[in-house]
């Protein structure tokens, strides 16, 4: 598959009193035109922060260190804000988690997505409305008053697609959908994964789906990266990641999301190392029960398990190569 | 096995408007005439979507909320107006336990100094004596001496959850209900939560209401389970029967939008139309009459249907389905 985007080593870094959270550390990962690829991990594990570099939006004190984006073969970390703005415009959309806090409370819906469209398209105000119109049937909004209600006239579900036909007015290449139904109910989780698997497939975009959620993953994407503290631990094809993960971690993840039974119950022991002391071998070597001398000392790279599964675990030694 | 609590057409209605002088007319109809019962020592599993009422449920059970109508039998006696003695009875025997360990401990306070207190002011115990019990009670949840003298910013979100856990069965409730206790935590810590619960659950013979909308969690730890749909409750059975052979058709569609992690699982999903509408000042029709596959107009949308046994203590409300 021809490849749309390239993450390459990326280092990100937010600088606080207490020191220096790594955020994200030798990150790599790649997306194809018109692939789905779910990055999971849990809380403070950098998925959202890999979204928001992609974007160039990573919120200060937080700064990309070093590392290449690669988007249609152009680094978008040497951008500056006004190239990057560029970038937004016609090759990117964002969709975030909380529908209520990235639309504008006191601008009615039609005229945030014709903002949206005049600056994006340089559109007039009227064709725009009538694409902002075009644009919210196609997100399942088929009745035309909505354009005309405030944000907080809409049920949380139709916020969510009023956000994603936003994010689908600069024709995007690639989506960006940073946790987009975890304030959902699950009726209405399925309604929105499904629109945007059908809009993924219509509009010939790209997907990154950031979640939590395995389900999700295994459900709506072609491929996966998992991440834990910072790192991409394992990533390759959806079916075979789930279905025989080779890092300890994703075992243990699976594991502890199946919940086969109450006494059956797995966990990942320990928790998640801080990220300003990170420990210099492996991040995951506290919790992992197969632990062993060369984990403490060395930082495991990714390397090649089988057909399309990379993972970064010394249990595999060096295998496969180094990608 | 019996009952330990029973509820009868329990209603709560919440007035919206209104002031001193002016009555308000129209309602929240957040519980709306449910009825079920708890055996002693069984998890009592209630899921549902957000606004159907099932934290309310567990919030009139444990008296924090006045019933507008309906019975609350709580070991066989009638605790739908208790007097003040046999409220503070009632403190030491039902407990809940919080969604947010954020929010639901005191930051001001050391973990010790929020677990003594149960046993000082009801217990009548010494400090000392009191400390001892936290220490031994910390154990129980999988937490250590150390914790006890630390505050809950300096804990994880698990700590924490264990931490409230722990308060919550200090005094040896007989009945705890637990709201969401997992939905903040992260998966990995989530089963770890679930694990100190099924123990000590089998160790102290609880009894518990268990709230989530987390469908999997519930199919994990519950024996009996509830679904929930804008106050009312549409079905519900033990936990085999409720799983394998859910009968509403909101229960089909609620179950069938959760997303397998086996890729090779590809569930039929039951799509729902629309959103959950709203529970003010609903007529007599079954609440899921706009969203229903199988609605038949005269019928679902003029006639609240009732809940019936369809055998096997499976009990379902709907109009249509045999």
């Amino acid at each position: 598959m021809e490849q749309l985007l390239r993450v390459e080593d990326l280092d990100a870094s937010y600088y606080s009193y207490r020191g220096t959270v790594h955020a994200l550390n030798h990150v790599s990962l790649s997306i194809g035109r018109q692939e789905t690829l779910g990055l999971v991990g849990e809380t403070g594990c950098g998925k959202s922060t890999v979204g928001l570099c992609i974007v160039g939006l990573i919120p200060s004190p937080g700064k990309i260190d070093s590392g290449r984006i690669l988007l249609d073969g152009e680094d978008l970390v040497q951008k500056n804000k006004e190239e990057m703005r560029e970038v937004r415009r016609t090759k990117l959309g964002l969709v975030f988690q909380d529908p209520s806090a990235s639309l504008n409370p006191v601008l009615r819906i039609g005229n945030q997505l014709v903002e949206a469209l005049r600056v994006k398209k340089r559109m007039g105000k009227n064709e725009a409305m009538e694409i902002a119109i075009e644009l919210l049937a196609k997100v399942g909004i088929t009745n035309p008053k909505v354009a005309a209600d405030f944000p907080h006239e809409l049920s949380g579900g139709m916020k969510q697609r009023a956000l994603i036909a936003m994010a689908l007015t600069g024709d995007p290449e690639l989506l960006i959908a940073d946790e987009p139904t975890s304030s959902l109910d699950v009726t209405l989780q399925a309604q929105i994964m499904e629109l945007l698997a059908e809009l993924g497939k219509k509009e010939n975009m790209a997907v990154l789906l950031i979640t939590h959620n395995m389900g999700l993953v295994s459900q709506y994407c072609d491929r996966v990266a998992v991440m834990y503290a910072g790192h991409v631990v394992e990533v390759g094809g959806t079916r075979i990641v789930l279905k025989s993960p080779s890092h300890p971690y994703t075992q243990g993840l699976l594991a502890a999301v199946r919940l086969a039974s109450k006494h059956e119950l797995a966990s990942i022991p320990g928790t998640v190392p801080d990220l300003i002391n990170m420990p210099q071998g492996c991040s995951f070597a506290s919790r992992c029960s197969h632990v062993m001398d060369i984990c403490t000392k060395e930082k495991p790279e990714l390397v090649h398990i089988q057909e399309t599964q990379f993972a970064a675990c010394h249990l595999y030694g060096t295998r496969g190569q180094a990608r | 096995m019996t009952t330990l609590l029973k509820i009868e057409k329990l209603q709560m209605h919440f007035p919206i408007g209104g002031s001193i002088l002016r009555r308000s007319k129209s309602y929240v109809r957040a519980v709306d005439g449910i009825s079920f019962e708890i055996e002693k020592g069984e998890t009592f599993g209630l899921v549902g979507e957000s606004g159907s009422g099932k934290t309310t449920v567990g919030k009139l059970l444990l008296k924090i909320l006045k019933p507008t109508d309906g019975r609350i039998y709580f070991d066989g006696v009638d605790i739908t107006k208790p007097s003040r003695k046999q409220m503070k009875d009632l403190r030491t025997k039902t407990q809940m336990v919080f969604q947010n360990p954020y929010s639901s401990l005191n930051p001001r306070k050391t973990i010790m100094q929020t677990l003594r207190d149960p046993y000082r002011i009801q217990k009548h115990m010494s400090n000392k004596d009191a400390e001892q019990r936290v220490l031994a009670l910390l154990e129980t949840v999988g937490l250590s001496a150390e914790h006890a003298n630390r505050y809950p910013y300096e804990l994880s979100g698990g700590q924490r959850q264990r931490v409230a856990i722990a308060r919550a069965i200090a005094l040896g409730p007989m009945f705890v209900f637990l709201d969401e206790p997992t939905s903040s935590l992260d998966v990995s810590v989530q089963a770890q939560i679930l694990r100190i619960f099924v123990e000590l659950q089998e160790k102290l013979g609880l009894t518990a209401l268990f709230v989530t909308h987390n469908i999997e969690v519930i199919r994990c730890v519950a024996d009996k389970v509830g679904v929930m749909y804008l106050g009312k409750l549409v079905e519900t059975g033990s936990n085999a029967e409720v799983f394998s052979n859910p009968l509403h058709p909101y229960t089909q569609a609620l179950f069938s939008a959760v997303p397998d992690i086996d890729p090779d699982v590809k569930r039929e999903r039951i799509m729902l139309l629309g959103e959950i509408s709203s529970a003010i000042g609903t007529l007599p029709a079954c609440r899921f009459f706009t969203r229903c596959r199988l609605a038949r107009k005269g019928l679902c949308d003029v006639v609240e249907p009732e809940l019936r046994d369809v055998g096997n203590k499976h009990f379902i409300a709907c109009h249509m389905v045999k």
